[in-house]
C-alpha cells in the first residue's frame, strides 16, 4: 500500500476520522496501532507477527533493564536484546550474502555446485524498525529515557504507519512523550500536513518516477550506453533517489501532522551542501544522526586521535552502507563515503577555498562526488559498477538518449535546482502564510491535480522500501 | 495569542475546504472535457478502426464486430485466400472492426459511427457468446473508460457497480488521475512516456538486456491475455471466467443493446450474422446447462424477431489452437478464418451450400 495509492487514501481517511472522533487517548492510540498493523499486513500479513514480537520483546527487555539492580544484569539484558533484534535483521537480510561470501570456504566440503541460498523474503521496513528498537533499549540502558509503561504507546512508536516502512528513524525520546496527552484537533496542522504531503507527492510522482524511466533501463545494461548517457543517468539517479526518499519523508511527516504528531526532519536541501561532511548532516538526517549516536560515538568518535577518528568514520560509513543492503555495492558505497569523510577531515584546506565566490563550485564538486557514490549504489553488482565507472571516465560510444529526452531531463534538473534555491533563500512558509486564502487553496488543489496528471502510474514503489 | 491561533486555524480550515472544492471541481471539469474530447483521446482503437473503414476503397462489404477473441481469430488474408481459391474476382472486401474489450455497447457505437460516416457494408458479423450477455457484463468497464459520459454512467449504474465499482469511482471521481495518459497524450500530441532510454547497443553483455520502456498494458479490463511471448496455455483465464460465470443470468440491458444493433442493421438493410467464436475446452466446460439454456433462449428469440442466423464455432478448434482459454493463436486464426470463410462468408456472398466445413449452425 503506497502513500500515493487509492487504498492508502481510504485507510488514511477512515483512520483520521476515527482518531479525531474518539475522545479517549487510549482508543486513539489503539486506532493508530490497528491501522498501522493493517497497513503493514497489506504487504505480508505473516510479518506482522515478527513486528509485534520485536515490539513486545524489547518492551519487556527495557522494563527489565530499568528494574534491574546489578549492572551485569542490565548489560546482559541489553546484549540479549541486541542479539535478538540484530539476529533477526541478520537472518532476514544477510544470510544469503554471508552464504555467498563463505561459499569458497564451504565449497570443498559440500557436494553442492552452487551456494545453498535460502528462500528468504525480507520483511518490509525491518532495517528501520530494528534501528528504532535498538535506540530505545540503548537509551533506557543509558538512563536517558525511562522505560515506557504502556505497551500500546511503545507499539505505536515502533509501528506508526507513516514512518514504519522507510523512516524517518524516530527516536523514542522525541516520539513517546507526544503520546502522553490527548491532542486537540488543529486545522493548521492538518493544512501543514496536506502541504507537506503534496510536496512529497510532487517529488515522488512528478520527478522521481519520471526519472526512473531513464535510469532503470540504462543501469540495467550499462555496457550498451555511451559515456554521455551514463553521466546523465547518474545525475538523474541522484535526483531520483533524493526526490523519492525525501518525498516519502515529506509525506510521512505530513501524515503524522494530521494526527497531531511530529516526526523528525529527514532532509535539508542536501544537494546545496558545500562539502561531503555537510551533506551527511543534511541527507537522511535521522539515519546519519543515529549512526553518529549509536555507532560512531560508541566506537570512540573523534576522541582517540586523528587516525582513530578516520578509522571510526570509515567503519561507521561501511556499516551504514551494509545497513542499506546485503551486497558488495553497498559495502563499497559505504567505504567510498567513509574515505571521502576521512579525506575531507584530513586535508588542510587553504583559506581561499572557503571564499563565498567559490561556493557554487564547492556545491558542484560535492554533488559530482555524491553522484559517483550513487553510481556504485545503483549498480546491480560490482562488475557493473566497474563498467559504469569505466564508461564515465573513458569516453565511450554507445546508445544515446534522444534530444527530446535530454531536453526533458534538463528541464527536470532545472526545476529541482530552482526549487532548492528558492527553498534555501526564500521563506516559503512566510509566503504561504501571507497568501490570500483563495490563492493558497487554489495552489493546493492545482498541486494535487498536477501530481495526479503527471504521475506515471503503475508501480512506483519507493526505492528505500528495499532496505 | 489565543485569538491568533484560532484565526490561523480558521484560515487553515478555509484553505482546506476551498482546496477540496476546487480539487473536485477540477476533476469534474476534466471529466466533462474528456467526455467531449475527440474519439482518439479516450478510444484511439475505435478511431483507428473507423479510419480504416473510411479509407478502404472500395468500401468494405463485410464487417466483423467483436472483442479481442474475434480480433485474434480473424485473419483477413486467410479469408481472402480461401475465397480466391474457388471464386473469381470481384471478391468481397472484409474489414475486421473488432476492438479490445469489445461488446455490444462498443459494437453499437462503432456501427452508428460507421453508418453516420457513410460506410454501409452489406453484411455484419457480430461476435456473441454467453460471456458477452451475462451479468455483470465484465467488459462494460472498458466501455466506461472509453465511451461513457455521465448520462451513460447513470443508465448503466447497477451493472457498473456490480462489474467493477472501483473503476467506476476512479474514472468518474478522479478522472485527472484515471485518464492521465490520455490527457498528456492529448496535450502533447503523442502518448507518454516522454522519458525513455533507447535499446542498448548490441555489445551489452548477454542477459543484461533491459526492458527498454515500461509500457502499461493497453488491454482493457476483462481482456487481459498472456504476454505474446508467453507459451500457449489453453487453461489460462479459465479460473477467472469460472468466477464470473457463477450464478449466470442474462443482462437484460446488454440484450437490449444487441437488439438495437440488430434492429439498426435491419433498417439499414445490412444482413446480420451472429457468430460464436471458438474457445478452449476448459472454457467451454464452464458453459453448463444454467448458462446455455438462457443464452440459447435469447438467441432463439433474436432469430425469430430479427431473422438473424447464429453460427456456433465454440467447439470447432482443438486446444492446441489456443493462446489462452478464449483467444486463438496464429494456427487457430488461420483455421478459424478458413472455417468462417467456408461456412459463413462464402455461402452468404456467393450463395450455395457450405462446401468446406461441417459447422453446425443454429438458426
Amino acid at each position: 500500500m503506497l502513500f500515493q495509492s487509492i487504498e492508502f487514501f481510504q485507510l488514511f481517511v477512515v483512520t483520521f476520522g476515527l482518531y479525531w472522533t474518539l475522545q479517549s487517548q487510549r482508543l486513539r492510540l489503539g486506532t493508530l496501532v490497528l491501522a498501522s498493523l493493517y497497513f503493514y499486513a497489506s504487504w505480508n500479513p505473516w510479518f506482522v507477527f515478527l513486528l509485534v514480537f520485536t515490539a513486545v520483546f524489547d518492551f519487556w527487555i527495557a522494563r527489565g533493564i530499568e528494574s534491574a539492580q546489578s549492572p551485569s544484569r542490565r548489560r546482559a539484558l541489553l546484549v540479549l536484546s541486541l542479539c535478538v533484534t540484530l539476529g533477526l535483521l541478520g537472518f532476514f537480510k544477510y544470510t544469503n550474502f554471508l552464504l555467498g561470501v563463505a561459499w569458497p570456504v564451504i565449497r570443498p566440503v559440500t557436494s553442492s555446485t552452487a551456494p545453498p541460498f535460502l528462500k528468504i523474503i525480507l520483511p518490509l521496513g525491518i532495517s528501520f524498525y530494528t534501528f528504532e528498537t535498538i535506540s530505545y533499549v540503548v537509551d533506557v540502558y543509558r538512563r536517558r529515557i525511562p522505560a515506557e509503561r504502556r505497551l500500546l504507546n511503545y507499539m505505536l512508536f515502533l509501528t506508526f504507519f507513516p514512518h514504519l516502512i522507510a523512516g524517518p528513524i524516530v527516536r523514542p525520546g522525541d516520539f513517546l512523550p507526544q503520546l502522553e496527552r490527548l491532542r486537540r484537533f488543529d486545522w493548521s496542522r492538518v493544512e501543514l500536513g496536506a502541504r507537506l504531503f503534496l510536496l512529497g507527492l510532487l517529488k515522488k510522482a512528478v520527478i522521481a518516477d519520471q526519472l526512473a524511466q531513464v535510469v532503470d533501463p540504462v543501469y540495467a545494461a550499462p555496457a550498451g550506453f555511451g559515456s554521455a548517457t551514463l553521466w546523465l543517468a547518474t545525475f538523474a539517479y541522484s535526483i531520483q533517489i533524493y526526490c523519492d526518499f525525501s518525498g516519502y519523508s515529506d509525506m510521512a511527516i505530513g501524515c503524522a501532522h494530521a494526527f497531531g504528531l511530529n516526526l523528525p526532519m529527514n532532509f535539508n536541501l542536501p544537494y546545496l551542501s558545500q562539502n561531503v561532511a555537510e551533506l551527511w548532516t543534511r541527507w537522511h538526517i535521522s539515519f546519519s544522526t543515529w549512526l553518529r549516536d549509536y555507532l560512531y560515538i560508541p566506537l570512540g568518535g573523534n576522541r582517540g586521535g586523528r587516525f582513530a577518528t578516520y578509522r571510526n568514520l570509515i567503519l561507521t560509513m561501511l556499516l551504514g552502507g551494509l545497513w542499506h543492503g546485503a551486497g558488495w555495492t553497498y559495502v563499497c558505497w559505504g567505504l567510498y563515503h567513509g574515505l571521502l569523510l576521512a579525506i575531507h577531515r584530513a586535508l588542510p584546506w587553504p583559506r581561499w577555498t572557503g571564499r563565498l565566490a567559490l561556493a557554487p563550485l564547492r556545491v558542484a564538486i560535492t554533488f559530482v562526488l555524491w553522484c559517483l557514490g550513487t553510481a556504485i549504489f545503483r549498480a546491480r553488482n560490482i562488475g557493473e559498477a566497474g563498467v559504469v565507472f569505466s564508461r564515465l571516465f573513458v569516453p565511450t560510444r554507445g546508445a544515446e538518449l534522444a534530444p527530446s529526452v535530454v531536453f526533458v531531463l534538463g528541464l527536470i534538473f532545472g526545476v529541482v535546482l530552482l526549487a532548492s534555491l528558492a527553498a534555501r533563500f526564500l521563506d516559503i512558509e512566510a509566503i504561504a502564510r501571507r497568501a490570500p486564502v483563495p490563492v493558497a487553496a487554489g495552489a493546493l488543489a492545482a498541486g494535487f491535480l498536477l501530481a495526479q496528471v503527471l504521475s506515471p502510474g503503475a508501480g512506483g514503489a519507493f526505492i528505500y522500501f528495499q532496505f | 495569542m489565543q485569538v491568533r491561533l484560532r484565526s490561523s486555524s480558521q484560515r487553515a480550515a478555509r484553505i482546506l475546504f476551498l482546496g477540496a472544492v476546487l480539487f473536485f471541481s477540477g476533476q469534474l471539469a476534466v471529466g466533462v472535457l474528456l467526455d467531449r474530447a475527440p474519439l482518439s483521446v479516450r478510444f484511439p482503437e475505435a478511431a483507428a478502426v473507423l479510419q480504416r473503414a473510411r479509407a478502404q476503397n472500395p468500401p468494405p462489404d463485410i464487417v466483423l464486430f467483436g472483442s479481442s477473441r474475434f480480433m485474434a481469430a480473424i485473419a483477413p488474408s486467410e479469408i481472402d485466400q480461401h475465397l480466391r481459391a474457388s471464386h473469381a474476382e470481384p471478391l468481397p472486401g472484409v474489414l475486421p472492426m473488432a476492438v479490445l474489450g469489445g461488446d455490444f455497447v462498443s459494437t453499437e457505437f462503432l456501427l452508428d459511427r460507421m453508418l453516420a460516416e457513410g460506410v454501409r457494408p452489406r453484411i455484419a458479423l457480430i461476435e456473441v457468446s454467453p460471456d458477452l450477455v451475462g451479468r455483470p457484463p465484465h467488459l462494460l468497464s472498458a466501455q466506461l473508460e472509453r465511451l461513457f459520459a455521465w448520462r451513460d454512467v447513470m443508465h448503466w449504474l447497477p451493472e457498473l457497480v456490480e462489474a467493477d465499482w472501483s473503476a467506476l469511482l476512479t474514472a468518474r471521481m478522479i478522472p485527472a488521475y484515471h485518464y492521465r495518459r490520455e490527457l498528456l497524450g492529448w496535450w502533447v500530441g503523442r502518448p507518454p512516456p516522454f522519458l525513455f532510454a533507447p535499446a542498448p547497443e548490441p555489445w551489452a553483455p548477454a542477459g543484461s538486456a533491459a526492458p527498454v520502456v515500461a509500457s502499461a498494458s493497453s488491454a482493457p479490463a476483462g481482456q487481459r491475455t498472456p504476454p505474446s511471448n508467453a507459451p500457449d496455455d489453453p487453461t489460462h483465464g479459465v479460473e477467472r471466467w469460472a468466477r464470473w460465470l457463477r450464478r449466470y443470468r442474462i443482462s437484460q440491458r446488454c440484450a437490449a443493446v444487441l437488439e438495437r444493433v440488430l434492429a439498426r442493421c435491419r433498417s439499414e438493410e445490412i444482413t446480420c450474422i451472429l457468430v460464436e467464436p471458438p474457445v478452449a475446452s476448459g472454457h467451454r466446460a464452464l458453459y453448463g446447462r444454467e448458462v446455455v439454456t438462457p443464452y440459447r433462449a435469447l438467441l432463439d428469440r433474436l432469430g425469430r424477431d430479427y431473422g438473424v442466423t447464429f453460427y456456433d464455432f465454440g467447439d470447432r478448434l482443438p486446444d492446441t489452437s489456443f493462446r489462452d482459454d478464449s483467444h486463438v493463436n496464429h494456427t487457430g486464426a488461420i483455421r478459424f478464418s478458413a472455417l468462417l470463410a467456408g461456412a459463413v462468408i462464402e455461402p452468404l456472398w456467393f450463395g450455395g451450400e457450405d462446401r468446406t466445413t461441417t459447422t453446425d449452425s443454429a438458426p
